[in-house]
């Protein structure tokens, strides 16, 4: 049994909230600004997840890189390999905002998507 | 060259000026968005985290997702858009001077929206002695490199400046295999989110380094190390202190400079404290008709507030395109030595009307409210809360049942120990 501090990152009120843990469960919450705050401290105080953003290899478009995203917040501990997954991943122009690069990761129902529209332009092909 | 006439003229496709733009067409003005970029979007397409739009449309965006909503809707607006383009002067009333590929451009505006957004202080104005090699970068380049030219800035890295910029691209660099040996601040405090904090540094394992800063920079071609040193409590550095640490690439996350070359071309009076132009309530500059919006006029930490602040310009542009004139608030607001700026510095007082004020403190204030007096009288007192230098604070006043409406408004930050 232990507690953990917490600074909720919901949004920028930064509320300090102390979470007292209980053979993996959360027992207790205090110091939340709001209901939000409250869900955020439960899962940051056993299970923290992250919004993974980095970039993919991009062929036949302006940029040689397309930035993407994951739906939802991934558990911590997934980042590592999900980076190595995207590293090894390719796609090529045309594509939409919101087109799915990878699908459904580790079976969390988390996807990976594009961030931006690149249009397919062969002339500045990387 | 080409001579070209409309209403409302904005310099800049960043979201104050996509804001600002769209703002104008709504209101049925002939609109021109002028963008030295070959696309839309400004800084955002370069932002790939997230954490935009969680006010403006209630979800989690990063930066190019929301600067592609706003650029389709520039689009579909029927506003016209010169990309590649870069305004080099305003002259006579109101005429901008432009060029790009096909040559000189000159538009005669009904009025005009400076949306230029700012640029990075770089080393010359921290003037860090020693040689001058290569591997000396901002946050932002290095955050161009990584995400949109597929470069890499360097191999082992250190980090100078604790603000948002400089923590996002710590942990940037570290998802893409570069060694980041720390993030150093010359304050006592860190700048950025503790949110980014936790996100950015503890994560990965990146230790923050607080009163210490970078005194010396080795290297031949390249980097080859820098020197640290601690500073005390005046920002003067501690000798004895000092540290060396070999590093190829060193960031620097100093700070932000709205981008007002043209404005002052234009005779706009700039706010020594924001760098940015003076204005009233209406985003009006000193020169009638021209008004300011976005990071051109102060340096924002969310894009959310920058589209309220282009869709005010906007319309009162347009008003001022439509009247030949927008009336001139003459309420000086006065601060206390706690607040940095205000943005409005010029209010008029109606008894409808709800003023809006933004304003930063120039420290940290732990426990503290904000305190606005009128004519003698405290008219509002905020609850206590925390204030911070790197927190955009917002202090809105209802006049309608103040009987006395004349005289300066002065806010001072009441601090409670």
């Amino acid at each position: 049994m232990n507690y953990v501090k917490i600074v909720c990152g919901s949004c920028p009120m930064e509320c300090e909230m102390t979470a007292l843990v209980e053979e993996r469960k959360v027992a207790n919450i205090e110091g939340n600004g709001c209901t939000r705050g409250l869900e955020y401290g439960k899962t940051e105080a056993i299970n923290p997840k992250r919004q993974l953003t980095t970039t993919v290899k991009i062929y036949n478009a302006r940029y040689p890189l397309l930035p993407v995203r994951t739906t939802r917040p991934i558990s911590l501990e997934y980042v590592p390999i999900l980076i190595k997954m995207i590293k090894e991943t390719e796609v090529i122009a045309p594509i939409n905002m919101g087109d799915v690069i990878l699908e459904n990761i580790f079976n969390t129902g988390i996807d990976v998507i594009a961030s931006r529209s690149l249009a397919y332009n062969e002339k500045l092909n990387y | 060259m080409k001579q070209l006439n409309y209403d409302v003229a904005v310099i800049g496709g960043g979201p104050a000026g996509l804001a600002a733009g769209l703002e104008a067409k709504r209101r049925g003005m002939n609109t021109i968005i002028l963008e030295r970029d070959s696309e839309l979007g400004g800084i955002l397409n370069q932002c790939i985290h997230s954490g935009f739009g969680l006010h403006y449309f209630k979800e989690e965006l990063t930066g190019p997702e929301y600067a592609e909503r706003f650029a389709k809707k520039v689009k579909e607006s029927d506003a016209d858009i010169y990309l590649n383009t870069m305004v080099i002067d305003i002259i006579n009333d109101k005429q901008i001077v432009a060029v790009n590929r096909e040559g000189l451009i000159k538009i005669n505006a009904g009025s005009i929206v400076l949306a230029m957004g700012c640029r990075e202080r770089t080393r010359g104005a921290i003037m860090v002695p020693g040689s001058r090699p290569a591997g000396i970068m901002t946050a932002g380049q290095a955050q161009r490199y990584l995400n949109i030219e597929n470069l890499k800035p360097g191999n082992r890295a250190v980090i100078l400046g604790s603000g948002d910029i400089g923590l996002i691209t710590a942990r940037r660099m570290k998802l893409e295999g570069i060694e980041v040996l720390g993030v150093y601040e010359l304050m006592p405090y860190a700048n950025g989110l503790s949110r980014n904090i936790k996100y950015c540094l503890e994560d990965f394992g990146i230790p923050l380094n607080l009163s210490t800063t970078v005194t010396k920079i080795k290297g031949n071609n390249r980097l080859e190390e820098i020197e640290v040193s601690r500073v005390d409590e005046n920002l003067k550095v501690i000798p004895g202190t000092e540290k060396t640490i070999k590093c190829d690439t060193l960031i620097l996350s100093i700070g932000l400079i709205p981008e007002n070359e043209l404005s002052l071309r234009a005779g706009v009076k700039l706010n020594p404290s924001t760098n940015g132009p003076f204005v009233d309530s209406n985003l009006q500059t000193n020169i009638p008709g021209i008004f300011a919006c976005g990071n051109v006029l102060h340096v924002h930490d969310l894009v959310d507030n920058v589209t309220r602040e282009g869709e005010i310009a906007g319309r009162t542009a347009a008003e001022f395109a439509l009247n030949r004139r927008v009336e001139i608030d003459s309420i000086k607001i006065r601060t206390d030595e706690n607040i940095r700026y205000t943005v409005p510095s010029f209010i008029k007082y109606h008894s409808s009307n709800n003023i809006s004020i933004n304003f930063r403190v120039k420290r940290p204030i732990e426990n503290g409210r904000i305190i606005a007096v009128l004519g003698g009288s405290i008219i509002y007192q905020g609850r206590k809360t925390s204030f911070k230098p790197s927190k955009m604070e917002n202090l809105k006043l209802n006049l309608e049942k103040i009987n006395i409406i004349t005289g300066e408004l002065f806010l001072n930050i009441q601090e409670v120990r």
